[in-house]
Order: structure tokens, then C-alpha cells, then sequence
């Protein structure tokens, strides 16, 4: 058992020299680095007051901060000066809430697993002011663009331009294992949305950061996860105190089936729909466009001719947990299965079974060519009853 | 034109149909009287020019924000749209108006020229599934209405009070008709006096308005604003 990580020299001593092995300074190896940089330093262009310089950890060891990096509702990041790859999250006082947070973040960093996973921006280390004061907490900084890129195709032909339906489905595979080992140690992300998450362009991983939101379950008890998108919260938690509610399995598979469709068809909300009200308030309601009876209220675009091309097992995934699993959360897509969808869907496409294009040019039809072809006319015409195009 | 071997299964040509973006819809309301020649219609100038370009830096109101710009005053036309709505998703095509002063100030039917135009722009969001914020008019005036306005203005309330808009006065000058513009402004967001000429400090305030609008959810209820310190005067 390692032992947890009170001052800077051990954080740097056994977590930095490791991380700094396998990742060189941003703009040389990683290019895509200085692009995630840049989209956080555009939401802190605002003018700098007085900011603080010197953090301190618990033994007093004092580390300058480097410029403001990225600021938000909850506090502002900042990497050390002398060390880019550590950044540092300073609360905004009424953030702070009491000592309630600094409790859950001394929990957090008790978490081994979690702790030593470089899937995510965990906090590692409280710092504080030469007061003594508690001000936030430092982490290793995660390299990636936002998952935000993947939900606007203008962005990923700027920025992914190599990419195609293989890398996405690596890109939803590796979401599913990170919720996964989250989910094994009794964490749950809770606030999952795209500005949470990173992937890595070249290898398609994805990390989670803003981790100090996470929901868990520490020796000090239950901490929650006070924050959230409604554009992808479980529909039994629209509307709640988040702060107070202890989120389930079942609630982070809604948020998880919401992000994955995302991701295959790149951004479009699975509760948009044409002459309805807004995703979320057809959220609410359970007003899907997606699967049978809806009415076919598809937003126009070339959204038919995406979802036509994705596996049939794989929508009825989708449509299992927006139909059935709205009012049933035990009917919610598990994880595994999600796993199995993908895997299964990853090997065909190799096959060349399936469509790589982002933007296919037509919806599939019966005639698709493939290897499997027999099946795959099954498949199409299952495909189309469950989703027509929209005149 | 990109080979087809850089991108061959990728996404190459932008276009509008497949942004899933929520759209966040802003009418500009501007005040192009004859009163503010000079200085301040530069000013002005320089200031719409820094909302687009902080508009389009942003990764997030780069494909949600949506702006329309209606000039009241210069010309005999009185009230002319000057930009239709224009979003900077495609950074390199957007020209930011110019404006030269003069005329009347005929506020009345700038606000209702407006409404009718994000009532048409909501019907067509609808119309696409395109999920939308609420949306966002502002009025800059350095004068008092030469038109009738009391009917416009009641609009503009019952649609704020009802949360289908965010209405936003801003004061400009010595000679803006502040109680006027009190009266058109909804009762929860009075109007703003801009301090000096602040119209850069006030437009990049605007659009660091909408980049935490474009960030936030829809349906959301509130969502916390930047600090109008840099541009607005504090009200004695």
C-alpha cells in the first residue's frame, strides 16, 4: 500500500516523475495538448485581479502558481510555475462550503485506485495559503481536447480531420471502461457531460477531469455530486437539489446512454425533435423521436443517414434506455452491454461490414454491400420502421 | 480543396444542417441617430467589431450564438436590419456592420422589429429541431424615442416576464431619456448607463455573456453573468 500523498515532494516524487516519463511537455509530442490549453484559457480571458502566487501544502512547502489556465463557477485552475504537468484548483470562497468539501477531497485522495488511475484529473494533494487557510486542491494535468469537439462536427473536421466512425467507437468504448472503473470503486461521476471529459486524439482514450464533483462513498461517509447538465441527467433527477440527492447506477446509465448517442451522431441530443419543445423538456416528458411510434419528429439534417448505418443492436440500446428506461431505471443499458454493442459493432466495421464515414452519403438501404449481407437486410428494414426519414 | 486521402471517411464541408449546437438567438437594437456622430459611432463600430471576433474565438458561442443587428436612426429608412441572423460558425465569412449616424430615433419600431424577427427565427427553430436558449435583445440608445413605443414595450415585457427573452437597455450619453427607457425595460433588469464611451468593454462583456449562455444547458434556469463593473455606470 502506497502511503497518501501529504506535501509537494512526495506528489512529485512518485506521481509527476512518473507521469512526466510518458508525457513530454506540452506543443512538442502533443500537439493537440496546446489546443485544450487554449480552449480553457479562452473561458479565463477575463481580466486578472488579484491572484494568488504561492500555494502551500500541508508541511508548509510553498510552489508559485504559473498564469491563470482555465476559471469556472466553482473556482479557477492554475498549473505550478515550475511544474506544468500539476495543476492546481483554487475555490472561490462561497464554493468552499464550509468544511464539508474539504473533507470529501481528504476522502478522495485516501482512494488508491482512483488515486493512481490515469484515466483521471483525481485530486491528489490539498494546498492553502501562507495562512494556513484551505484554498483547493492540486492534480496532474490530463492532455486532450474536450469531448465537446466530438459534438460539433465543424470542430472535428478542424480539429480530427483524420477521424472516422473506427475512432469514435474506440472514443465510446474507452468512455464505458472509464465509467466503469469508476463505477468498481463506488464512485459515480454524476456531472457526466462533454466539457468533463477529454479524449486523446491520437489513441482515442478518454479521461475524466473536474473529478471533485464525483460522487462517493469515503470513509467520512456519503459525499455527493452537488452539480449537473439537465441535458443529461436522468429524468427523476431534473429539477432536484442535486447537492442532496444520492445518485444511483441506474441515473449515471441514462447520463452514459445520452453521451454515447452524442458521440455517434455527433452532438445531436436524442431528445431533439421538430415542432417539440426543448431536448430537455422532451426529456422530461420521455418524448423521444428516436423508435417506433414517435412520429417521426427528426430534426432535419443528416441524422437519419447516420443513425441508419448504426448497428441494429446497438439502437436498441439506445432506444431501450430513452423508451422503457425513462420511467424504468432497471431498464437502463448496463455498462456490459454497452461493452459487448460496441466491441461487437468495432469488429464488424474492421470487417468492413459497416460504413466508416462520419457522414455517410446515403441512409443504408437493403442493397448495402457487406459481407453479411443476408442479416444486414434484416437489419434495415428493422432500421427504418423504428426511424424514418423526415420529409 | 482537401485531398480525399487526408480525410477520406472525416468531415470536410461545413455545413449549417449538421450543427447540433442549441442555438442562442441576440437582436442588437442600435441607436444610430444623428446624435451619435462622431466619436461614438466609431466607438460603436469598434465595439460590434470585438463582439463578433470574441464571438468567433469562442468554441462554444461560435456555433450556438446567433446574432441580428437593427440600426434605428441613419437615413430616411429609420429602421434598417442591418445583419440578418448570422452565427460565426464558419469564422472566415463573417463582416461585421458598419454604421454612420444620423436621422430620428424611432425606438418603438425597432423593438418591434425585432420581436417579430426572433418570432420568426424561434418558428423556424422549431420547424428544424433546433433546441434553443432564451433568447437575448439588447437596446443602445443615447437618446428618447421619436416614435410611438408604449405598445413595443409591453411586448417586450410580457415576453420577459414569461421568460421568452432576456431585454437589456443600456443607456448611453448625457442626453439618453433614462426614465424612458426604465419604462421599456422589464421591472427584474432596469436599464444600464454606459460609463463614457465603454462600447468595447460592454460588447466584450456581451459576448462573454453568450459564451456562458452557449455553455450552459437549456432549460437551465439561471446562469451566472460576468461583471458589469467594466462598462456600466453605478447608479447614484
Amino acid at each position: 500500500m502506497g502511503k497518501v500523498i501529504y506535501s509537494f515532494g512526495r506528489f512529485f516524487g512518485q506521481a509527476i516523475g512518473h507521469v512526466k516519463a510518458h508525457c513530454p511537455a506540452p506543443g512538442k509530442d502533443r500537439p493537440w495538448c496546446d489546443q485544450a490549453t487554449a480552449d480553457q484559457m479562452r473561458g479565463a480571458r477575463s481580466k486578472t485581479r488579484s491572484e494568488p502566487q504561492l500555494v502551500f501544502d500541508r508541511n508548509g512547502i510553498e510552489r508559485r502558481l504559473g498564469p491563470l489556465m482555465a476559471k469556472g463557477g466553482e473556482g479557477k485552475v492554475y498549473p505550478l510555475a515550475d511544474h506544468q504537468d500539476v495543476l492546481v484548483k483554487i475555490y472561490h470562497v462561497r464554493a468552499r462550503n464550509g468544511d464539508r468539501l474539504q473533507t470529501k477531497l481528504e476522502a478522495m485522495r485516501q482512494m488508491r485506485p482512483m488515486l493512481n488511475s490515469p484515466l483521471f484529473g483525481w485530486p491528489r494533494l490539498l494546498v492553502f495559503d501562507e495562512a494556513g487557510t484551505w484554498r483547493g486542491y492540486a492534480m496532474r494535468r490530463l492532455a486532450g481536447v474536450q469531448m465537446q469537439t466530438l459534438c460539433q462536427p465543424q470542430l472535428i473536421a478542424e480539429r480530427l480531420p483524420h477521424w472516422s466512425r473506427r475512432e469514435i467507437l474506440k472514443c465510446a468504448r474507452s468512455f464505458v471502461s472509464l465509467v466503469g472503473k469508476a463505477h468498481r470503486n463506488q464512485v459515480i461521476i454524476g456531472d457526466i457531460n462533454p466539457g468533463n471529459l477529454l479524449v486523446d486524439p491520437q489513441t482515442c482514450e478518454v479521461r475524466g477531469i473536474d473529478c471533485d464533483s464525483y460522487q462517493i462513498a469515503g470513509t467520512t461517509g456519503l459525499h455527493t455530486c452537488p452539480v449537473g447538465v439537465p441535458m443529461l441527467m436522468a429524468p427523476e433527477l431534473l429539477g432536484r437539489d442535486y447537492s442532496r440527492v444520492r445518485r444511483t447506477f441506474e441515473q449515471e446509465l441514462f447520463s452514459v446512454a445520452i453521451m454515447l448517442f452524442r458521440m455517434f451522431m455527433l452532438g445531436l441530443h436524442p431528445y431533439s425533435r421538430t415542432y417539440g419543445e426543448d431536448p430537455v423538456a422532451n426529456l422530461k416528458s420521455g418524448h423521444c423521436a428516436f423508435g417506433l411510434g414517435a412520429g417521426c419528429r427528426l430534426p432535419r439534417g443528416p441524422w437519419y443517414k447516420i443513425w441508419s448505418h448504426l448497428p441494429f443492436r446497438l439502437k436498441d440500446l439506445f432506444i431501450r434506455t430513452f423508451r422503457d428506461g425513462h420511467g424504468d431505471p432497471a431498464a437502463r443499458t448496463l455498462l456490459e452491454e454497452w461493452n459487448d454493442a460496441l466491441d461487437e459493432y468495432l469488429e464488424r466495421l474492421n470487417k468492413g461490414w459497416f460504413d466508416p464515414h462520419l457522414v455517410p452519403s446515403a441512409p443504408k438501404s437493403s442493397h448495402y454491400r457487406g459481407s453479411d449481407s443476408g442479416r444486414r437486410k434484416g437489419t434495415a428494414s428493422q432500421g427504418s420502421r423504428l426511424f424514418r426519414k423526415n420529409a | 480543396m482537401q485531398s480525399q486521402s487526408d480525410n477520406e471517411y472525416g468531415i470536410q464541408v461545413y455545413n449549417a444542417s449538421i450543427n447540433p449546437a442549441p442555438r442562442c438567438p441576440c437582436v442588437l437594437l442600435l441607436d444610430t441617430s444623428h446624435s451619435m456622430s462622431g466619436e461614438p459611432i466609431a466607438e460603436l463600430n469598434e465595439g460590434v467589431k470585438t463582439y463578433f471576433e470574441e464571438i468567433r474565438q469562442d468554441d462554444f458561442s461560435r456555433f450556438s450564438v446567433e446574432t441580428a443587428v437593427i440600426a434605428f436612426g441613419a437615413s430616411d429608412q429609420g429602421v434598417s436590419l442591418v445583419m440578418p441572423f448570422t452565427s460565426c460558425a464558419r469564422v472566415e465569412e463573417v463582416q461585421p456592420p458598419r454604421f454612420k449616424a444620423g436621422g430620428l430615433t424611432p425606438m418603438g419600431q425597432a423593438l418591434e422589429r425585432g420581436l417579430d424577427l426572433l418570432k420568426k427565427r424561434k418558428r423556424e427553430y422549431r420547424a428544424k429541431g433546433i433546441a434553443y436558449y432564451q433568447p437575448w435583445m439588447v437596446l443602445m440608445t443615447d437618446g428618447a424615442p421619436t416614435d410611438q413605443w408604449r405598445e413595443a414595450a409591453q411586448n417586450v415585457q410580457n415576453e420577459a416576464r414569461n421568460r421568452k427573452l432576456v431585454f437589456l437597455g443600456v443607456g448611453v450619453g448625457p442626453y439618453v431619456d433614462m426614465p424612458t427607457l426604465t419604462e421599456i425595460c422589464p421591472d427584474n433588469r432596469p436599464p444600464k448607463r454606459l460609463q463614457g464611451l465603454r462600447f468595447c468593454q460592454f460588447f466584450e462583456w456581451l459576448s462573454q455573456s453568450m459564451a456562458a449562455v452557449s455553455r450552459s444547458s437549456v432549460g437551465e434556469q439561471s446562469v451566472r453573468l460576468p461583471n458589469i463593473d467594466g462598462w456600466a455606470c453605478v447608479e447614484a
